[in-house]
Order: structure tokens, then C-alpha cells, then sequence
């Protein structure tokens, strides 16, 4: 009974669609965090008659065939890096980004990570880290004597030390962009990883060519919609419900097949 | 008595297909820009296979060829610059191996060097055959309706929107991708792009689940046919056999 397996296909499918959606929604409150969507494509089709085979000796052809498919696979899984909104948070160390790019991030193992969650905040050197300590690059570091520092929309670091008329320079933070933002791979922790899919990181200045420009003392939201996310599942959930329906209907034919003998 | 098995196995060879391609429907309830499918039946008469019976023809059934909905799938809003959904009945044009094939599918994205793609990286061809090159630092891609790509102004490039005169002949290849059969496409002129939304599977769910109950019931009936005919002759034997002692 291949319909069984058909319609097994179609709720892998849809189990696979609700763990997407139940991830966008337990990141609902994730700084920078985009949500996911999983988009499906139909399986190959077995040709029983081929469209416009013969079917006569006069000539005419079969208009459409039968071609019966084979169910659904996931095509992928894919990031929507649309613009998250911008939470207001008063602290100094929040940086969101308003536009394309990332902040660079030294991993401990040397590799360069990528996120856009700008809720930063000090090392005890002075430097700027994420949560979990990891320096911010390119390296600023905010001197000990420091009443106050600000970065501008394009990046600039300035700091107010006591003692001092005009603000100290500090340094330069650059956003790296890339071709296909939607290639890079998710390491969580609100990382990311270049890929070959996502193309080499080009590195700007904020507000640069196709970059977005530095809002200090805001943190950009996580982009999940409840309301369309709890749709989704919705809608997910009940098609998963009926393709176990076409199991049980498949099922119930061959049972009815069995009960003939005897 | 033959005939009554026969007859109702070929109901039942034909509706076991009907089901395999109403399973085929709901499991891609969620794939984007699918055209539901039914197989269509028509009766084969021949002759009994005892001519001493009565009728001296039988009807038996086969499926003869699917028949596809072309009513479009709902839009649904994502917001995403790189989703295209269609109206009317074009298709865009997507390179593969074996020539172009065709799609209703506009969940698009770039690859590493900004071509336009398809999720399972098949390139998307311009009105020229061309792949299409999108560079994102010169602002969103913004899409007219008529399927004009165009970036900080500049026109970028114009998808190749392709109709076909017999939609319903075209050979489905998976992978969302379509392919005509013994035609070539030409330019669409009633169809719009519109960006932002795409179009979802036109498969309607309590229909299908509907067809599926049905054709579990008919091969039922179809089953309790033959059992009965079973019956019958069992009953025969066991008569006829007492007759002769």
C-alpha cells in the first residue's frame, strides 16, 4: 500500500514543520535571533502512462498520463533575515543594527562568528564582549578612566575620560556582510559561521555601501511573529493530523483485503 | 462468477491508484505553489470471461489519465524580498540539466556569488535564458509586477515568465519543477509577480480527506462484492457436489 508511505512522507513533512515553528517560538525573546521556515518540494512522480504517449494507431496522444507522486521532502530550511525591531534599553554596551551585517566575534577556538545580537557588555579589562565573554571585534577597549562612551550610526567609538576637554578616540567598529546572509550556519548561542553558501564576509563600515548603520542603547528584537507563528502551527498540526487519516484510511483497505479469506 | 471477481478487481487496482494520488495531495498540503491532482476512470468493455453468461459484455474500469487543478493556491504574506508568488498562469523559468523546467514555487534566495536560486540551488532565468545577479549592497531588490528586477533604481534584470497553451499535459518532474511535453512556452502575458507573498499548495484539505473516506468506502463495497461472489460459489460447490452423491 504505497499510499501509507505517501502519506508518511507528508507527516514527517509537517513533524519537521512544527519543530521549526516551536523553535521560532521559544526564541520569541532571542536578541537578533531570525526566525525559520521550512519549505517543501514534491517527491518524484512515476510515470504509469507518460504524457503524450501514443494511444492510437491514428495517431492520438494521451493528453496527461498518470503520473502518481511519491509524497513531499523538506527543500530546506530556510533563515528570513528580515529587519528584527529595536528595543530601547538605556545601556551603553547595547548596540543594535539597523540594516544588513553582522557584529565579528573571536571565537575562543580563533574562528570568526557572526551575530546580530548587540546586547554586549564589558570584560573585566574593559573591552567589549558578548554574554558569554567572547571579544567583540575589531577590539575596542574602553579606557579605566572613563566617565562615558558613545558609538555613532557609522561606528565611531568615543569615550569622555575625567580630566579631559575633548572626547578620546577609541577606535572603529565594522559590520561584515555578506551575499547570501541566508547561507550562514547557525552555531546557537546566537552565533554564526560562514559557509560556502553564504559567500566570503565583506567587512564596512556601518552606514557603508549596503551596510545598516549603529544604534547604541538599543538591542534589536527577535523577528518571530507570535500571532503568524501560532498560525502556522496550527495549520501544521491539523495536516499532520489528516495524513495520519490517510494512513488509517490505507490501512482500513487492507484489512478489508485480508478479510476475504478465510 | 469470474466476471464479478474480475470486475471488482479492477475497481479496486483502480482505486488503490485514486488513493496513492489523494495521499500524494495531503502530504504536500504545505508545498508551495502545488496543483492538486485526481485520477479520472473510464469504463473498458469487454467481453465476459464465460460467454455463456449473460450480459454478453462487462465494463470494466481503468484510469485513464489524472486531471490537474490549476486554480491558484492561496498568497500568503512573508515579508521575505526574495519570495515571489504568481497570478495567472505563468510559471518562472529555472535551469536544470536537462534543459530549463518550469515552477510555480517563488521561494527564492541567493547563492554566495548573488545569483537568484531556487531552495534546491537551480538557477532562475531571466526573459533571455540568463541567470539572474543581484547585488545586495545596492539596496533590496524590488520586483514590479510585470516581473522587473530592479536595485537602486537600476533595472536589474526581467524574469522570464513562460505560459503554456496545455498546462494540463506538462510532466511533473518533482522538486516543485514541471516540464511540457511535445510544446514550447511562450512569454506570459496575463500573469503578475508579486513580491513579498508566496503562493501556497491549492490542495484543500477537507475535500481530499473527503475523497479519501470515499475511496476507503468503495473498496470496501468493492471488497464484500467479491466475497460474496466467493461465498456463492463455495455454496455452489458444496450444492452441486451433494447433487451428485
Amino acid at each position: 500500500m504505497r499510499s501509507m508511505n505517501i502519506a508518511a512522507t507528508g507527516m514527517l513533512a509537517q513533524q519537521l514543520n512544527v519543530e521549526v515553528i516551536s523553535n521560532n517560538i521559544a526564541n520569541l525573546n532571542t536578541t537578533g535571533f531570525k526566525r525559520q521556515r521550512a519549505e517543501f518540494q514534491d517527491l518524484i512522480y512515476q510515470n504509469l502512462a507518460r504524457p503524450g504517449a501514443t494511444t492510437s494507431e491514428a495517431g492520438t496522444i494521451d493528453p496527461t498520463g498518470v503520473q502518481v507522486g511519491y509524497g513531499v521532502k523538506t527543500g530546506s530550511v530556510y533563515r528570513v533575515t528580515e529587519q528584527g525591531p529595536l528595543t530601547r534599553t538605556d545601556n551603553r554596551y547595547d548596540l543594535a543594527i539597523n540594516g544588513r551585517g553582522y557584529f565579528q566575534i573571536a571565537m575562543p577556538d580563533g574562528r570568526t562568528a557572526y551575530t546580530r545580537a548587540g546586547n554586549f557588555s564589558a570584560s573585566p579589562t574593559g573591552q567589549i564582549v558578548t554574554e558569554d565573554g567572547y571579544i567583540v571585534q575589531p577590539e575596542i577597549q574602553i579606557p579605566e578612566g572613563a566617565l562615558d562612551f558613545s558609538i555613532s550610526a557609522s561606528g565611531q567609538v568615543q569615550a569622555i575620560i575625567s580630566g579631559q576637554t575633548a572626547p578620546q578616540d577609541l577606535g572603529q567598529i565594522t559590520l561584515a556582510s555578506f551575499v547570501n546572509p541566508a547561507g550562514l550556519e547557525a552555531l546557537g548561542d546566537n552565533l554564526l559561521v560562514e559557509t560556502a553558501a553564504s559567500g566570503p564576509a565583506t567587512v564596512g563600515n556601518p552606514t557603508g555601501p549596503g551596510l545598516g548603520s549603529l544604534n547604541q542603547t538599543y538591542v534589536e528584537a527577535s523577528n518571530v511573529n507570535a500571532v503568524s507563528e501560532i498560525t502556522a502551527l496550527i495549520v501544521a498540526q491539523r495536516a499532520y493530523e489528516m495524513n495520519s487519516k490517510v494512513i488509517n484510511a490505507g490501512d482500513e483497505m487492507m484489512q478489508t483485503t485480508s478479510q476475504i479469506m478465510r | 462468477m469470474d466476471n464479478s471477481l474480475l470486475i471488482t478487481l479492477s475497481s479496486q487496482n483502480a482505486l488503490r491508484r485514486q488513493m496513492e494520488v489523494a495521499a500524494n495531495n495531503m502530504a504536500n498540503v504545505s508545498t508551495a505553489g502545488f496543483k492538486s491532482e485526481a485520477i479520472l476512470f473510464e469504463p473498458v468493455i469487454r467481453r465476459p470471461a464465460s460467454i455463456e453468461e449473460r450480459p454478453k459484455t462487462v465494463e470494466f474500469v481503468r484510469d485513464y489519465t489524472i486531471a490537474r487543478d490549476f486554480r491558484p493556491g492561496a498568497l500568503q504574506r512573508t515579508d521575505n524580498p526574495l519570495d515571489f508568488a504568481l497570478t495567472g498562469d505563468g510559471y518562472f523559468t529555472i535551469q536544470t540539466t536537462e534543459g530549463n523546467a518550469y515552477t510555480r514555487d517563488g521561494q527564492f534566495q541567493l547563492d554566495a556569488q548573488g545569483r537568484l536560486i531556487t531552495h534546491d540551488a537551480r538557477f532562475v532565468l531571466d526573459n533571455a535564458g540568463q541567470v539572474i545577479t543581484l547585488d545586495l549592497t545596492q539596496g533590496e531588490p524590488l520586483m514590479a509586477r510585470d516581473g522587473t528586477i530592479s536595485q537602486g533604481g537600476n533595472q536589474i534584470a526581467q524574469l522570464g515568465l513562460v505560459a503554456f497553451a496545455r498546462p494540463g499535459a506538462m510532466d511533473k518532474i518533482g522538486d516543485n519543477l514541471w516540464r511540457p511535453t511535445n510544446e514550447q512556452g511562450l512569454p506570459a502575458t496575463n500573469t503578475q509577480v508579486i513580491q513579498g507573498m508566496t503562493e501556497g499548495s491549492n490542495v484543500v484539505a477537507v475535500t481530499e480527506l473527503t475523497r479519501i473516506m470515499e475511496i476507503s468506502r468503495a473498496f470496501e463495497s468493492a471488497t464484500r462484492i467479491q466475497k460474496q461472489a466467493e461465498d456463492l460459489r463455495s455454496r455452489a460447490i458444496e450444492r452441486l457436489a451433494r447433487v451428485q452423491s
